[in-house]
């Protein structure tokens, strides 16, 4: 009985000490920290698969060259991702660094969760604002405020499968192509048989609004929100972005050259440019590792097609590494992000997404390993400031109800466009109004 | 002085007779005493091992459950601490078509797979009640799909459901049917979640297979003798046997359906056009894509409100359909 009541009591007092009651009575973590010889930094990222690899290559030699730092990479999936590191943050034991979106920048700014990092670009640290490429650069970050080391800043382009052009005797798209030329090829490369289509000729973003309407508003000239980002009614459902939109629409109702957005979704995580079931795609560099590897797979890549305003804009995908604000291990995690932004960690990564920082060698050694690459290097000069990053709860405030917006205008093909936009744009003025007085 | 000695004699009577008897008693009171003691200490021993259990369904269960209660009157982002607004996400429900629009979706799914799988897990138990050769291949067979993980069934009915080149529409076009775009139809993709959820009626049936086991031979045979015909047989003496099985099962349908989640997150993400906007799923989307916590633990209270109220009406009119055997 004894021995039974022995045991409970320790359980019970395990118990006690993971439900926390029993902190009281343990040493403080803090002076823990101070006097111990090895400092353990946490860091989260969404990073899976070879991504991860390369940073685990690139953290073994920041261990090697600081002994006294252990860095714990934890590798959160995408989904989970923002669910988890705000929890974290609730709780108060968020990591010491976090990579973080360029749609949640503005609220982790705003949350004072993070630091500021303006410290760190200034002569002590070799670091200046002026080693990076400001389009990039800018995204999160604003002149006098950065709380971000830009990680990558993926630039949208149009993949396009070279084998699935030579069959239609199609040429090769061209920079300075149009998007009349776009849906031209692509009404050209779409193959239906019996009644079933094949073949698409693109895989437009669907209700994905960055490469989708975002991009096409930019190229028409238009905008979504005001430049603070406080409301849409003049904007949205201006003449220029409601003809960007409508003509976006178009290729799905009319021209009929990509899957909807349902029928994309009904693939799931399946590549379809990968396997052959679209010819044109405008996306990011990301998956051109994996298509670099398929032997039967032939592909080029070109510059967005321009829209009316013949203006070369591009949009762009963009994380950076924040530095928790309750960090007990500041220093190692500002010695790690000095690392994140020097030239050793772009070559030890492996060349791993497009680099915001300016760099010729880094450049020169990308194009070497895929010459395809050059064209998203040299497009990073118009990358467009992202209207995501212009307001405070992008993906509360005006994400449903563009994305609702358009997916009852691509399924529902007879249903007034304009109509759409202007609900959507009095719902989310709305929204906006509700989020800035409260 | 006689009164006195009197008095004092008795006294010394009453206290040898109480020596005696407490000399006889003794053994009894001991062993009651030890009795009593062991009582205690079974006791303590209950309550050390239940304490385990007790601090986690505080720390666990009813701690967050108070938290989400006062949480549902604030407004909170998970950045800055909760501000207290009163009834003021109550409020906003009742305004919010997308919060109509989940419970239509949830009720309209429940309404309709609840008892779907009621039947057809009683069928399938019924199936495999009967004395055929190679019974528990078939069992195994039918339980299985129940205990894959929800996630991995959700990626492939994706596949089954594929309009392009799925299993579902490939069969159909051998029989010259042109299918629907099921997930991507707007009207179809409901009803494909629906169809779908038979997939997991293999718990269902295990419980009702052993309610039917314990269907008394005599009794069917009984009623036959009296000329009972197989419908009259099933309705007037397997389906009351049965009803506690019924009940049980229906109350756990109610509570699972209502919190559907997985479909709606892997297949559809609620969509096309809100088609699949199931509540726990837009519960999710408050809390973790708008950060509006309080909101959704206002969500979240008024399903644990709905679910409760349901399962009470269930459990007061089972006083009317459901037998138990011992009454």
């Amino acid at each position: 009985m004894k021995r039974l009541i022995g045991k409970s009591g320790r359980l019970a007092l395990a118990m006690c000490s993971a439900l926390g009651i029993g902190s009281a009575f343990v040493s403080q973590p803090s002076a823990f920290a101070q006097s111990a010889p090895h400092i353990t930094l946490t860091v989260s990222t969404w990073d899976s698969g070879n991504g991860l690899v390369a940073y685990k290559r690139g953290i073994a030699y920041f261990e090697k060259e600081n002994p006294n730092i252990k860095v714990q990479i934890e590798s959160i999936p995408w989904n989970y991702y923002m669910p988890k590191i705000l929890t974290q943050m609730a709780n108060g034991s968020a990591p010491d660094l976090m990579l973080v979106g360029d749609d949640n920048m503005p609220a982790f700014m705003k949350s004072g969760m993070i630091s500021s990092l303006n410290f760190m670009f200034t002569p002590k640290y070799h670091l200046s604002v002026n080693d990076f490429i400001p389009n990039s650069f800018y995204i999160g970050n604003k002149p006098g405020a950065i709380y971000f080391v830009p990680k990558d800043a993926e630039d949208a382009n149009v993949i396009y499968n070279k084998a699935m052009f030579k069959a239609a005797h199609l040429a090769f798209p061209k920079p300075g192509w149009t998007w009349q030329q776009f849906i031209n090829d692509a009404k050209r490369l779409t193959i239906k048989r019996s009644g079933r289509t094949v073949q698409w000729g693109a895989l437009l973003p669907g209700t994905g609004l960055r490469s989708g309407i975002e991009e096409l508003a930019n190229e028409w000239g238009g905008r979504i929100l005001s430049a603070n980002g406080k409301t849409a009614s003049g904007y949205l459902n201006s003449r220029a972005t409601q003809n960007a939109i409508k003509f976006y629409v178009n290729m799905y109702t009319q021209d009929h050259i990509s899957p909807t957005p349902s029928q994309t979704a009904s693939f799931g995580n399946i590549d379809l440019f990968m396997t052959g079931k679209v010819a044109l795609e405008p996306t990011g560099s990301w998956n051109l590792e994996e298509y670099r590897q398929d032997p039967h797979l032939q592909y080029g890549v070109v510059p967005m097609p321009l829209g009316p305003t013949h203006k070369p804009t591009t949009v762009t995908w963009t994380a950076g590494w924040a530095l928790y604000s309750r960090t007990q291990n500041r220093d190692a995690a500002v010695k790690l992000l000095r690392f994140f932004a020097s030239r050793k960690w772009a070559s030890i990564n492996d060349y791993w997404g497009i680099p915001v920082r300016k760099d010729p060698q880094v450049d020169a050694q990308m194009i070497k390993q895929d010459p395809a690459i050059s064209v998203f290097l040299q497009q990073r000069k118009y990358i467009a400031p992202l209207e995501t990053t212009q307001t405070m709860n992008w993906s509360k405030d005006v994400q449903p109800a563009l994305q609702q917006m358009l997916e009852q205008a691509i399924l529902k093909p007879n249903s007034n466009v304009s109509s759409l936009i202007q609900q959507a744009a009095k719902q989310i003025d709305s929204n906006l109004q509700q989020d800035y007085t409260q | 002085m006689k009164g006195g000695d009197g008095d004092c004699y008795y006294s010394r009577r009453q206290v040898h007779m109480a020596n005696v008897q407490t000399e006889v008693m003794s053994p009894v009171k001991a062993t009651r005493r030890r009795r009593n003691s062991l009582q205690a200490k079974r006791e303590r021993l209950f309550y050390i091992l239940v304490l385990p259990w007790v601090i986690g369904f505080l720390a666990f269960t009813l701690g967050p459950m108070v938290y989400s209660l006062y949480l549902s009157f604030t407004h909170w982002d998970l950045f800055s601490s909760p501000r207290f607004i009163g009834l003021g996400n109550y409020a906003q429900l009742s305004g919010d078509p997308l919060f109509w629009q989940s419970l239509r979706v949830t009720s309209i799914y429940s309404i309709v797979s609840v008892p779907l799988g009621l039947i057809v897990s009683l069928m399938l138990a019924i199936l495999l009640n009967q004395k055929v050769k190679g019974l528990s291949v078939f069992r195994t067979i039918l339980y299985l799909p129940s205990v894959v993980s929800g996630v991995a069934v959700s990626t492939v009915f994706m596949w089954v459901f594929n309009p392009q080149f799925g299993l579902l529409n490939a069969l159909l076009g051998e029989l010259g049917v042109k299918g629907p775009g099921w997930l991507s139809d707007p009207n179809w993709a409901l009803p494909s979640l629906i169809l779908m959820s038979l997939w997991g009626v293999g718990g269902n049936m295990i419980i009702f297979l052993a309610g039917l086991q314990n269907i008394p031979v005599s009794l069917l045979e009984a009623a036959s003798l009296d000329g009972a015909t197989l419908w009259r047989r099933f309705w007037s003496v397997t389906i009351p046997i049965l009803s506690p099985s019924i009940l049980f099962n229906l109350v756990l349908s109610i509570i699972n359906q209502f919190q559907t989640f997985t479909q709606a997150y892997v297949m559809t993400n609620g969509g096309p056009l809100h088609s699949t906007l199931f509540y726990v799923y837009y519960l999710f989307e408050n809390a973790f894509q708008y950060l509006n916590m309080g909101y959704a633990a206002a969500l979240g209270w008024i399903l644990f409100i709905i679910i409760l109220v349901l399962t009470m009406i269930v459990l007061a009119t089972s006083k009317k359909w459901v037998f138990y055997q011992g009454e």
